[in-house]
């Protein structure tokens, strides 16, 4: 399934909890900020705030955990419809 | 007598998430939260933005009460715990009320869990309930903050920080925002005198100085004075600095009182719990700050003062309470702040054992050190200061395990690539 998943790096405060819950989407910047990668394509050069995922079931309980793991709720996650599916 | 399958004691991060997870393992089960604080749940991670005006204050709440009520959670806010019987299963809840005007509550539980957080630890000298000297923990406290440095004259003296890790570092930058002189008191040498080395503290103090917070080293406070309200501090060797701002940061307070009386087994390091954090009564489990936990990626038991620590062993707690839990309870713990321009992260196991190794990887120069904590030739944690790209190298190597025997000399070196050890 896809997924869009968007990180305000207004919010952001480089915690880290999303990379430490989901090491294979989210990795902090140089600015210490939190983007995401493709766990799909590891040697894709960019890092961008906001990226389409397509990935299983499971990958998205982890990906789910990690944006709830958010202390400043950065993270947004859509489904393919453009559905908002977190936060809740 | 009210009763409930889940009694939670805490409405932070680690007892909401707890709450959460039991009902969606538990459709059907009856759940209740009680809370000491007012309000539902906030980011205590974004009190220092709040204190900043970079938050407001309703952006720092992460649940709103109607959300409670919708996933069929009970939350008692504003109330205490001032007995439990372990025995007979039950908790005495003071400062509720219903219709009935009645301010106590019987409550019987199937399975409790201690999520009650972590009071700051009291700095123990006369004079510390005098208004303007304040830890920083809660929203109130950091209301209280707000008020105090906006009340202050910038023509006054100096707001004064004691503590010399993350609690007490969030303060300068408060005195700057407030256009306050400021200082920072510290008992030892350096910041986190037992991890960081003068290189590593060096880079930290920089920061502090190139925004004007004089540092205060080997001073142990000795008293707070005046008559309502803080008018000075008063230092070992009996100078006194004059000041009507004291924020505290020294530490987390042990289990709770009423736990201890319950005859749960806990101390000064917090409520007892073993690897799968059931605490010694039975039925009853603990998680987040209030929780000693034995740790089976250290071997031994210890306490984590962080927010991810908090969310993931309330989540655990919760399938261990619902059964499906019956493996330890492991995590790479982390927590990262940032001092100014100055980012500060500690991963991992930082508490230093008899076999213990430090190295130094960077210089005060050039305003970037990371500290690695070696243990039987692996990487158990790092302090990493103004660190940022290779944070996700480092946290690899302690999570792999990686043998890095005989590899100290390349581990020092700033211009060692560490992607050459994977």
């Amino acid at each position: 399934m896809k997924y869009r998943v968007v990180v305000d790096p207004e919010l952001c405060i480089g915690a880290a909890s999303c990379v430490t819950v989901d090491p294979a989407v989210f990795e902090l910047n140089e600015e210490n900020k939190a983007v995401l990668r493709d766990p799909r394509n590891t040697k894709d050069a960019g890092r961008p705030y906001e990226r389409i995922l397509e990935i299983d079931e499971k990958e998205k309980d982890t990906l789910i955990l990690a944006a709830q793991s958010c202390p400043t709720l950065a993270i947004t996650i859509y489904d393919e419809k453009g559905m908002k599916i977190f936060p809740e | 007598m009210a009763v409930v399958d889940y009694l939670i004691v805490g409405g932070g991060v680690a007892g909401t998430t707890a709450a959460e997870t039991l009902r969606r393992l538990r459709p059907n089960a009856a759940i209740t939260i009680v809370s000491a604080e007012p309000y539902p749940l906030y980011s205590r991670v974004l009190l220092p933005h709040l204190v900043l005006g970079k938050a407001s204050r309703e952006k720092i709440f992460l649940r709103q009460a109607e959300q409670y009520r919708e996933k069929g959670i009970e939350f008692l806010a504003g109330v205490a715990v001032a007995e439990l019987r372990p025995g007979e299963h039950t908790a005495v809840i003071v400062g509720y009320s219903k219709s009935d005007n009645s301010r106590i509550l019987n409550i019987r539980y199937h399975k409790l869990l201690l999520a009650t957080g972590g009071a700051a630890l009291p700095l123990g000298v006369p004079g510390e309930h005098l208004l303007g000297v304040t830890p920083f923990r809660s929203l109130h406290d950091a209301e209280a903050i707000i008020a105090a440095l906006s009340a202050m004259p910038n023509s006054e003296c100096q707001a004064l920080a004691v503590g010399g890790s993350f609690i007490s570092l969030e303060f300068p930058p408060f005195f700057e925002k407030f256009g306050l002189a400021g200082g920072m008191l510290l008992r030892g040498e350096r910041f986190w005198r037992r991890i960081l080395d003068d290189e590593a503290s060096g880079v930290i103090e920089d920061t502090l100085l190139a925004h004007n917070i004089r540092i205060y080293k080997g001073e142990a406070l000795v008293a707070c004075e005046g008559e309502r309200r803080l008018e000075s501090v008063r230092l070992a060797d009996g100078r006194r600095l004059k000041t009507s701002f004291l924020g505290y940061g020294v530490g987390l307070a042990g289990a709770p009182e009423f736990v201890l009386q319950a005859g749960i087994a806990g101390g000064p390091n917090g409520i007892a719990a073993d690897e799968r954090l059931r605490t010694s009564a039975p039925d009853v489990w603990a998680a987040g700050d209030c929780a000693d936990f034995w740790d089976v990626t250290v071997g031994r038991r210890h306490r984590l003062g962080n927010w991810l620590n908090a969310q993931e062993q309330g989540r655990f707690a919760a399938e261990a309470m619902a059964g499906e839990k019956e493996i330890p309870f492991e995590s790479v713990s982390a927590y990262a702040t940032k001092i100014f321009e100055c980012s500060i992260a500690m991963i991992g196991d930082l508490t230093s054992q008899a076999e213990s190794r430090w190295l130094t990887r960077g210089t005060r120069a050039n305003g970037k050190v990371a500290r690695l904590h070696l243990r039987g030739g692996k990487l158990a944690g790092a302090a990493l200061i103004n660190i940022l790209t290779e944070r996700a190298a480092i946290t690899t190597l302690i999570k792999n395990r990686t043998d890095l025997r005989g590899r100290e000399k390349d581990l020092a070196d700033p211009s060692f690539g560490l992607q050459n050890f994977f």
